[in-house]
Order: C-alpha cells, then structure tokens, then sequence
C-alpha cells in the first residue's frame, strides 16, 4: 500500500523549490545505518514503497527497517491530449521532498555488509543518489 | 585514556561571517566556557578535533597563549551530511569533582533469543554516568548472550567500571528481545483503493460553496 496523507488541508500544493540542505532528519536515530540523500530531490510514494519492498525482501525478515520520508506533497498533472487551461490537474502522486543530507531509510539489526546490499537494492529505486552512513555515537 | 592536547587560538571577530572564514581555513570555531571565569571562543584546527574525536576522547587539553586547560568535549554540531565539524561546545573541569556525561552502551555476547526466532532490540544506546573526568569510560558494555525471547535487561545489568555510577532513573527494558514480527503479504491495492484521496480538512460543505457562488 503506498503512503499518503490521512488528512490534508488542501489538495493541491505548489510546486515550490528545494533550497539548502537538510536541518532535520539528518541523522540515524532509529537504526545502526542510514542511507543518506546527496542531492535535492523529490521521492515518489511508489519509489519509497518499491525501495522498502526491495530491501525487506533481501533482508528475509532479518532486521528491521525504518523508512524515515513520508509523501506529504501532492504533485497534479493533466489527462493526456487534454488542451491548456481550464484550470490546474488533479492530484496524480505523492511525493517526499528530500533535501541532501536526509536519511530516507535506516537498518537495525543486522551486519554492516547486508545492511550495505540491502541500501544498494534501494539505491537502485531512488531518483537521488544516496550513500550508506553509520549511526554516530 | 589521555586526554588529547589541541592547539587552539583566540578568536577574533565573533559571528557568522568570521565563523565561515574560519571553517573554510579548515579550523573549527568553539567556545571554552564553565567554573564561573570568562567565555574564551576559540578556534581549533579540524584535523586535530576530528582525529581526538575517533580516538574516543571526551576530555581534551586545550593550549592557546601559554595556557592550558582541561575541557570535556561537551557538544559538537557537524554539517547536514554529518562530515565537517560546525562548531564544539567545551566546559572547564575540575580534576577532582565528579562529572555527569552520557556514554555508549555496548551489547556482548550472541543472544540465546536468537535462536527462537527474536530479534534484539535496542532501546537505548546512551546513558547518564557520574564519574571523575580521569576515569570516563569509553563505553559501557551489557552481556546478552543469556538474553531469551520475551526478556529484557536495565541499566542494572550494566558492567560498571570501579567508581562510576549510573546517574539515570532506571526507566525499563534498555535491551529486549522480541519476537519477529512477520510482515503480511501486502495484496495489490484494487484501484478504488488507489483512487483513494486523503480527506482535505478545510473543505466547506457544499451548500456553503453554492452558497457563495451564487
């Protein structure tokens, strides 16, 4: 099931720009090791889904992974072959906004090479590039 | 574990811009404060802070104008990819007065729970001790290996170094072991459930709407 609001205050956002970097949920604080964002960007709720399935089914259940991005942003867009105008599209997906440093996933649990391969499998889903951290005490 | 010397230097200018030129000099800005005697800021190479904080080391002996002090590291903010050192908070300490600090928890052992199908779970990864500054602990290691599915172990259970005390509240489970949770195969979602919008909670009614339309 993807992620997505329960409850907005209005459906539709602006597009908005992504400046600096990340203030907030830049460091590990649920897991041993965090895969960090390194550059602005926006993650789908099928990316963040399909990274989640990917890394719980190379874990086997061994583990435990958190998923630390939520979509809050609704992004809309037209039917195609729908002329210009008449007024702004209806919501189409959800997204993260990620800004570089954030921590969109983090491991518990397990060795630091399968926590490795397991954030190799979601960086493959990611639409950012990411590198893997460890938690710093 | 001896206490790193660091070279230091007075700061000049104060603030945001003169900080930035600093960082990108390759030093760190800091402050030197605590026992009631003036604020010193200063300024520590990177290096030298970076190399004294993997070693491990919490006390550090700060040298700047031919003077020395003792300082415990008490707080360093590090950039949004957690790489460069921003800025480290030091506090005066006195040798022979005990200090309260947080130290990492360490878990020994290959737990039995394991074996039945447990996960380990730890709930905390720090705790508050009371010790002399000479005698800070690296860290604080809990055997585990006799740890079942369904137990728990405390502070209690910590292996207390000599003279250094627990200087938290014992709050409950700081490691457990708990059962697997097995994830449900999720069935794809039918695409009424898709189509599914969040409810927009400043929606008005639609009599209202109509209302102001007409």
């Amino acid at each position: 099931m993807q992620l997505m609001p329960k409850r907005v205050k209005f459906r539709k956002t602006h597009r908005g720009r992504i400046k600096g970097r990340a203030t907030r949920g830049q460091t590990v604080a649920f897991g041993e090791y965090g895969l960090q964002a390194l550059e602005p960007g926006w993650v789908t709720a099928q990316q963040l889904e399909a990274g989640r399935v990917a890394a719980s089914h190379f874990l086997a259940r061994e583990g435990k992974l958190v998923v630390r991005a939520f979509p809050h942003k609704s992004v809309t867009a037209k039917p195609i072959e729908t002329r210009m105008g008449k007024g702004k599209g209806e919501p189409a997906f959800w997204v993260a906004v990620v800004k570089p440093g954030t921590i969109i996933y983090e491991v518990s649990g397990v060795p630091e090479d399968l926590a490795r391969q397991a954030f190799n499998r979601i960086a493959h889903k990611m639409p950012v590039r990411v590198r893997m951290i460890t938690r710093r005490i | 574990m001896e206490s790193p010397v660091l070279q230091a230097e007075r700061r000049g200018p104060l603030g945001t811009r003169a900080a930035r030129r600093l960082r990108r000099e390759g030093k760190v800005p800091a402050v030197l404060y605590g026992h009631e005697v003036e604020n010193i800021p200063i300024s520590i190479p990177q290096g030298a802070l970076k190399t004294a904080i993997q070693m491990g080391a919490r006390m550090v002996s700060i040298r700047w104008d031919d003077k020395e002090e003792m300082a415990l590291l008490k707080e360093t903010q590090y950039d949004a990819f957690g790489k460069e050192i921003l800025h480290a908070d030091l506090v005066r300490v006195a040798l022979d007065k005990r200090i309260v600090l947080e130290v990492p928890i360490e878990l020994r052992g290959t737990p039995a729970g394991l074996a039945e199908d447990g996960v380990l779970e730890q709930v905390l990864r720090k705790v508050k001790v009371e010790c002399l500054p000479r005698a800070i602990p690296e860290k604080l290691t809990a055997d585990v290996s006799r740890l079942r599915l369904g137990e728990s172990i405390t502070f209690k259970d910590l292996e207390l170094p000599h003279d250094v005390k627990v200087a938290e509240e014992d709050t409950g489970a700081m490691v457990a072991m708990v059962r697997k949770i097995v994830e449900e195969e999720v069935k794809p979602a039918v695409e009424e459930e898709v189509a599914k919008e969040p409810e927009v909670i400043t929606r008005k009614p639609k009599e209202e709407e109509e209302e102001e339309k007409s």
